[in-house]
């Protein structure tokens, strides 16, 4: 069973999804890629811990990812 | 307490477990928003994505525990984005005079005119009192 989520590129940039796909690497397996509108569409696999559990905590973690980028490419004030 | 009854107009009840907001980011700035949703990861799940109106986000907010309070959580989610919006604001008021304080900091000429502004009254380096 796996879960298949849309992903804004702006958003999610693609670098930072490569980067929390290697982190869950252990938990979960997760595949990208990109739809005709330029979107990234993931699917997420596995999960010993239960699957949504899984899922949410790879998404907080790639936001986190996003954010930092963002703030660190548009100034830390 | 129940979003029903908490009767927020910009936030609904996606499930019993996430609600969403959807946030015009002509309003609020992109880097508003990430950075309020960057203050919420630890407390709550999050997820963005755009609507079909390109300048609207809609944020999904998911409870980690069934204690949390979902309708408080979006009260607080809106009052933080109101206070980044703010600080974004003050950060580009205030932009020169920090840079120039640095600056001033890490160099040896005096680009403030402390030399001036800082002298005493009976010296009047600047002719004031002429």
């Amino acid at each position: 069973m796996s879960i298949t989520i849309v992903l804004d590129p702006q958003l999610y940039p693609r670098e930072c999804l490569g980067q929390a796909s290697t982190a869950f690497s252990g938990r979960c397996l997760v595949s990208h890629s990109q739809n005709d509108t330029g979107d990234l569409v993931i699917e997420i696999e596995g999960g010993k811990h239960g699957e949504d559990h899984v899922v949410h905590e790879f998404l907080n973690y790639l936001l986190d990812l996003s954010i930092e980028r963002h703030l660190s490419t548009h100034g830390t004030n | 307490m129940p979003l029903a009854e908490c009767r927020l107009s910009w936030a609904w009840e996606a499930s019993p477990e996430s609600l969403s907001i959807q946030v015009d980011t002509s309003l609020y700035s992109l880097d508003a928003l990430l950075r309020t949703c960057y203050v919420y990861t630890d407390r709550c799940y999050l997820f963005l994505e755009r609507s079909a109106v390109p300048t609207i986000i809609s944020v999904r907010l998911t409870r980690k525990t069934q204690e949390t309070d979902l309708s408080g959580l979006a009260g607080e989610f809106g009052n933080e984005l109101i206070n980044q919006k703010l600080r974004r604001e003050i950060a580009e008021e205030t932009r020169a005079i920090r840079e120039l304080i640095v600056t001033q900091a890490f160099t040896e000429a005096d680009l403030l005119g402390r030399a001036e502004s800082e002298a005493d009254y009976l010296e009047d380096p600047r002719g004031i009192g002429r």
